[in-house]
């Protein structure tokens, strides 16, 4: 009980020294975050549609997209 | 005493301004608001923010009204911020003063929760505060301008 006691007072100190880590984003300093680059696709739609059908292929299993496939990319 | 926490708490962002809160001397004379007995609308925009850009016309009708309106643009790239503003006069719908916040001082201060953040604000108080996307904006401040609200 006592062994308890003191591994959860070292776990929430060690939670607690984390803390100070963690830095807020102001709202307004979300502009790199805003980029294009940013996105998904890299702010290139047409690379986005083709990592879409990739991607739906290898999780044809899974039923993405109502695409089956073998996860070759192929289809 | 009580000034004193509170521009310190101010500083230190631990409470953003809302309704009620006195707007410090030198920051109004910062964004002009110069007349207490006016009604002015302060706006946080940036340039890389979609719903700020949406509302920019909004407020332009405001200020066709005859409202004082400032804009504070807080893009830390000040050349895509002025390119920014440029571009929003030319097309017509920016007809309000600017005032660059590369720094964050001001919005610092202001610490909204969001943005685009408008501040209605009068007597140097905030009396009403939106933040993000509102429907008819530009009624209600203009409600707000004239006294109704």
């Amino acid at each position: 009980m006592r062994r308890m006691a003191i591994a959860a007072t070292g776990v929430l100190l060690l939670f607690a020294g984390c803390s100070g880590m963690v830095r807020e984003v102001k709202p307004w300093q979300k502009d790199v975050l805003a980029s294009e680059t940013m996105k998904k696709d890299g702010g290139n739609p047409l690379f986005y549609g083709f990592r879409k059908h990739i991607y739906y292929s290898k999780e044809g299993s899974k039923g993405g997209g109502g695409v089956a496939g073998g996860g070759c990319g192929c289809n | 005493m009580r000034r004193l926490v509170a521009t310190l708490l101010l500083v230190t962002g631990l409470w953003a301004y809302g309704p009620g809160d006195a707007v410090p001397e030198t920051m109004q004379k910062r964004l002009g608001l110069t007349d207490p007995a006016k009604t002015y609308v302060v706006d946080f925009f940036a340039s890389w923010c979609h719903t700020c850009r949406r509302e920019i016309p909004e407020l332009d009708r405001v200020a066709r009204e005859g409202v004082e309106v400032i804009g504070v643009d807080v893009d830390r790239d000040v050349e895509a911020g002025r390119a920014f503003v440029a571009k929003m006069r030319k097309k017509g719908v920016l007809d309000f003063p600017v005032v660059e916040d590369p720094r964050g001082e001001i919005v610092g201060l202001f610490d909204p929760p969001g943005i685009p953040a408008v501040y209605v604000i009068r007597d140097g108080r905030v009396v009403k505060r939106f933040v993000g996307a509102h429907e008819e904006l530009a009624q209600t401040l203009l409600s707000y301008a004239r006294g109704e609200k």
